[in-house]
């Protein structure tokens, strides 16, 4: 028995019109318009879960609704999955004409054809390996569920680290802050706590809100499954990882930049403990699931890393490393004992 | 100790520009027509924004 495989019934919940529950908001919507709309026209990622027609006040994705509501949704969702492959081959063949017209291809347009590549074969994978087999969606978008209902802590306690380093950095610093806080080669052997500050900060806005964004995708889905172990994981392989890349720099391959900062060694580790833990206790994981997890890596790898500098995609490796070896340790939450039953479960 | 001055602080690495910043937001979108549509959005204002400010 796992965790994400009981139904979710919400405390307090009085009955009305047919509702749809938005847990990370905290949002209930009693109107059976939006429940409408929700079955026959949504998609699967949008973080909501229905009301059963069964039983008032107990609600699963709404893929796994009974009767005709849980075909149409599955049936809207391989049409959506055509769809974005026909949408991929497009943006491909679009993206491999445009080096016909530009004179000198620019390194932004080998990273679009990477990441459109590592999408069509991730989407196409996962189209034939799980979309094709109903069972293994519905086990999917039940794990998804639970993800909805269990992620709201580790996204809100992300915006919350990267406000408070944001305003700090952004706020209220001057000029110098990275030259104070970063990683700087030369001088970090003798200030180690830069390898801690340096894992934290960003080199500018979109630095910033890059790595937010990757951070709740990752969150969404890591933070769950390590609980407790999750920002100790984010934290320490960001530092190992700085700690890494600066031995690599300073007696490997030396870097043409001055320092380096950035959260996203740390991002990769979470990604790395997640992999091993899912390596270690398959069963606990939806089939096949390891799939999505991959294509994160690849997009971290190759947007932040491939092609933009070989020391960040040497930190992202570290880190990917360092998440991995702490992903040995990580306990596996989600087997439970078959008498327990979670707060909120069913 | 001692701070480098603005002058000597040319780069740092691991900094993610607006262009492969939007990248990497377009390509975490690509797993739904919806997400992607919304990946897109703010992907290509980020791209945008690279092609203004560059």
């Amino acid at each position: 028995m796992r965790i994400w495989e009981r139904k979710f019934r919400l405390p307090g919940y009085m009955a009305g019109a047919r509702s749809a529950y938005y847990p990370v908001f905290g949002l209930l919507r009693s109107d059976s318009d939006l429940v409408h709309k929700i079955i026959h026209h949504g998609n699967l990622l949008n973080p909501v879960l229905v009301e059963t027609a069964e039983k008032e006040g107990v609600f699963v994705h709404p893929l796994l609704l009974e009767g005709g509501e849980g075909d149409a949704v599955y049936r809207k969702a391989l049409r959506d999955r055509r769809n974005l492959l026909g949408m991929l081959l497009v943006c491909t063949l679009a993206a491999c004409l445009s080096l016909f017209v530009i004179e000198e291809p620019k390194q932004i347009v080998f990273t679009l054809l990477a990441v459109l590549t590592a999408a069509i074969l991730y989407a196409s994978a996962d189209y034939r390996q799980v979309f094709k087999y109903r069972e293994r969606l519905a086990e999917r978008c039940m794990y998804y569920g639970w993800l909805f209902t269990s992620s709201r802590l580790y996204i809100s306690g992300l915006f919350l680290l990267f406000l408070v380093n944001g305003l700090f950095q952004f706020g209220l610093s001057d000029d110098g802050f990275l030259e104070r806080f970063g990683m700087i080669y030369h001088i970090a052997s003798s200030e180690p706590w830069r390898t801690v500050t340096g894992s934290l900060i960003h080199s500018g806005f979109a630095h910033w809100l890059t790595n937010l964004i990757l951070g709740v995708v990752i969150v969404s889905f890591c933070g769950p499954s390590q609980r407790h172990f999750a920002f100790p994981v984010f934290l320490l392989g960001g530092i190992i990882s700085f700690s890494m890349t600066l031995a690599w720099v300073l007696y490997v391959v030396p870097s043409q930049a001055d320092g380096l900062v950035g959260s996203s060694g740390g991002l990769s580790a979470l990604l790395g403990s997640q992999l091993v833990l899912m390596i270690r206790r398959r069963r606990s994981y939806p089939d096949r699931f390891v799939l999505t997890v991959f294509y994160f890596v690849a997009v971290t790898m190759i947007a932040g890393g491939g092609f933009v500098d070989t020391v960040s995609l040497t930190c992202h490796v570290f880190g990917l490393l360092a998440g991995a070896m702490m992903g040995l340790v990580v306990p596996d939450y989600l087997s439970v004992n078959e008498n327990a039953t979670p707060e909120g479960g069913v | 100790m001692r701070e480098l001055t603005v002058e000597e602080m040319q780069q740092v690495d691991g900094g993610l520009d607006w262009d492969t910043g939007g990248l990497a937001v377009i390509g975490l979108g690509l797993m739904t027509p919806t997400t992607a549509l919304f990946g897109l959005t703010i992907g290509l204002s980020m791209l945008y924004v690279d092609y203004k400010t560059s």
